[in-house]
């Protein structure tokens, strides 16, 4: 279907645009003084923002009427995933060298840390099982297991906010998205919601 | 002999009351070309405006030279200070780019973007409290009455990351002497402008306003402290704390207090801000301490800005030597 394909694009250009924004900050000033901060920022933002694009894709396919729209929510779920891992990757490379200790250590104490390491955890299977055969073979699980994304974004929500600048609310619209994002998801909310 | 050496040879007077015994970390100091450059620049700019340093002319010059090219600081530098760093200053670009200053906003970024409005002339300083000299000051005077010096020293910001930075300033233990501290004095309380008009932010509840810091005497008067005018041999720029700021290299840079009008003397351990706004994250003495972390991320490790990984904090910034003394006795975990 043609507008399957759009949705599709639509995902892949949206899964992609984060490295333009990171491309564009590096030929403009190299990311600025704290190149490495700013990575871990943006590609942070990059995993935050395409998890909720991923969780708008069925509330926006059932309001339109196109539930041909669900490749879309698989391919930002993945994007998310792989931002994710990346933004995670940096930091154990970058700010903790590696090492374990420090890393444990990190999580033991610093309650945001723990909070996307939890997030990230969470992804992690539900990336691995997130195509048709995994679908087919876990049957009726495969619902339940993927409701843990609200679990994952609650998380990854809850580490900026716990990480934040005093007197500033970084968190707030990432939190305002998800709720919105969950009310939706409300019976009576879905219901009024549905076009058929 | 390059012109640098010239300008060396023709030191006024020595670098400071404690320059000849004090043993800082840079006998092995090599000067980087770059600064030594920077000073050769600062030599032309000497020779250029001669007695440039004599009573500034009208209100407005000394206006239009802060927001002009005339960048170059009219008061050369004479000799390396015993209390350098041997390592690399920070690329000057990094260093007026990304800073905390919140009166212009809390992004890093936002003090170079914003803080260009700020009026650094006329400025006065005003010293009173427990003193018997109590007086206000014009800046221009103040830097006529104290020779700049160029102290190249690290920065540890309490985020964790760090930078090398050569001040320019002179040390605030002259000046303090000057207003003759009274018996009673024991603290040492610094207070920014406030003029929301200059310093958007200050039209919010970000930190209460104006930024107040403060030290203990015997702190403020340790030859490592000074009040600097200038960076990188230039006229300090107004996202750094234009005119006139405080440098102790051994805390957190949150203590350094940024654009000074007010400097008292007390009897009490005076309000700050970071303490006031969160006494659990922001001690008073907020002394550079790899073992006490913050409460949200670790203070073992720094990321020097210009470098990838993080490299390992030093206790008091690596000025343990010169400033450890201070604090013999006290328990460094509980006053943090
Ligand atoms: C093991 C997993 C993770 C680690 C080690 C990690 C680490 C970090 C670190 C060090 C920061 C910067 C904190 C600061 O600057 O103070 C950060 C920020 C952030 N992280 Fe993570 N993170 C992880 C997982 C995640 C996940 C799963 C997501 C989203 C799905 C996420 C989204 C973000 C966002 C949105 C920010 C804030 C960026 C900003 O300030 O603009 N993180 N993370």
């Amino acid at each position: 279907m043609a507008r399957g394909e759009t949705a599709r694009r639509t995902a892949v250009g949206l899964a992609m645009a984060p490295a333009l924004w990171i491309g564009i900050g590096l030929a403009r000033d190299g990311l600025g003084a704290n190149p490495v901060e700013e990575l871990v920022h943006r590609t942070g933002r990059a995993a935050l923002l395409l998890l909720l694009a991923s969780l708008s894709v069925s509330p926006l396919g059932r309001a339109w009427g196109r539930p041909q729209l669900r490749p879309a929510r698989r391919l930002l779920g993945l994007a998310a995933l792989g931002w994710a891992a990346l933004h995670a990757g940096i930091t154990a490379l970058l700010d903790l060298g590696l090492d374990p200790g420090a890393a444990l250590e990190e999580l033991r104490e610093r309650p945001h840390m723990a909070a996307g390491a939890a997030a990230l955890a969470l992804l992690i299977p539900l990336g691995a099982t997130s195509h048709g055969a995994a679908m087919r073979w876990l049957g009726r699980r495969w619902k339940a297991l993927h409701r843990m994304v609200y679990v994952a974004a609650s998380l990854a929500v809850l580490h900026v906010g716990l990480q934040g600048k005093l007197g500033t609310r970084q968190a707030a619209p990432f939190a305002a998205a998800l709720a919105l994002l969950l009310a939706v998801r409300l019976p009576p909310v879905r219901r009024r919601l549905t076009r058929r | 002999m390059s012109r640098a050496d010239a300008l060396r040879g023709r030191a006024r007077r020595p670098t400071g009351p404690d320059a000849g015994k004090a043993t800082g970390p840079a006998e092995d100091r090599v000067t980087p070309p770059e600064l030594v450059l920077g000073r050769r620049r600062l030599l032309a700019a000497a020779a250029g405006l001669a007695l440039g340093c004599g009573p500034s002319g009208s209100v407005e010059e000394a206006r239009s030279a802060s927001t002009t090219e005339a960048k170059a600081f009219p008061v050369p530098v004479l000799r390396p200070s015993p209390f350098d760093t041997g390592e690399p200053p920070t690329s000057r670009r990094d260093a007026t780019r990304y800073n905390n200053f919140y009166e212009f906003g809390p992004d890093k970024r936002d003090p170079a973007r914003r803080a260009h409005i700020l009026r650094t002339r006329p400025w006065t300083l005003r010293v009173d409290g427990e003193v018997h000299r109590p007086r206000t000051i014009d800046l221009d005077l103040l830097l006529r009455r104290y020779p700049a010096e160029e102290r190249i020293y690290r920065l540890r910001c309490v985020e964790a990351w760090s930078m090398v930075i050569p001040w320019i300033g002179f040390p605030l233990a002259r000046l303090l002497e000057e207003c003759r501290p009274t018996s009673h004095a024991r603290y040492v309380a610094f207070e920014s402008l406030l003029d929301p008009e200059q310093m958007p932010a200050q039209h919010t509840d970000l930190l209460p306003w104006p930024y107040r810091e403060g030290l203990r005497l015997d702190e403020a008067m340790h030859p490592l402290v000074i009040l600097a005018t200038g960076m990188y041999g230039e006229v300090l720029p107004p996202q750094n704390g234009a005119p006139l700021r405080l440098v102790v290299p051994w805390k957190y840079g949150f203590k350094s207090i940024k654009s000074v009008v007010r400097i008292r003397l007390t009897r009490r351990q005076p309000p700050t801000t970071w303490n006031q706004r969160a006494p659990r994250e922001y001690g008073f003495f907020a002394n550079v301490n790899p073992e006490v972390d913050h409460p949200r991320w670790s203070q073992r490790r720094e990321r020097r800005i210009g470098e990838l990984r993080r490299r390992p904090t030093l206790p008091f910034n690596g000025y343990a030597e010169q400033v450890a003394h201070l604090y013999r006795g006290m328990d460094l975990r509980r006053f943090f």
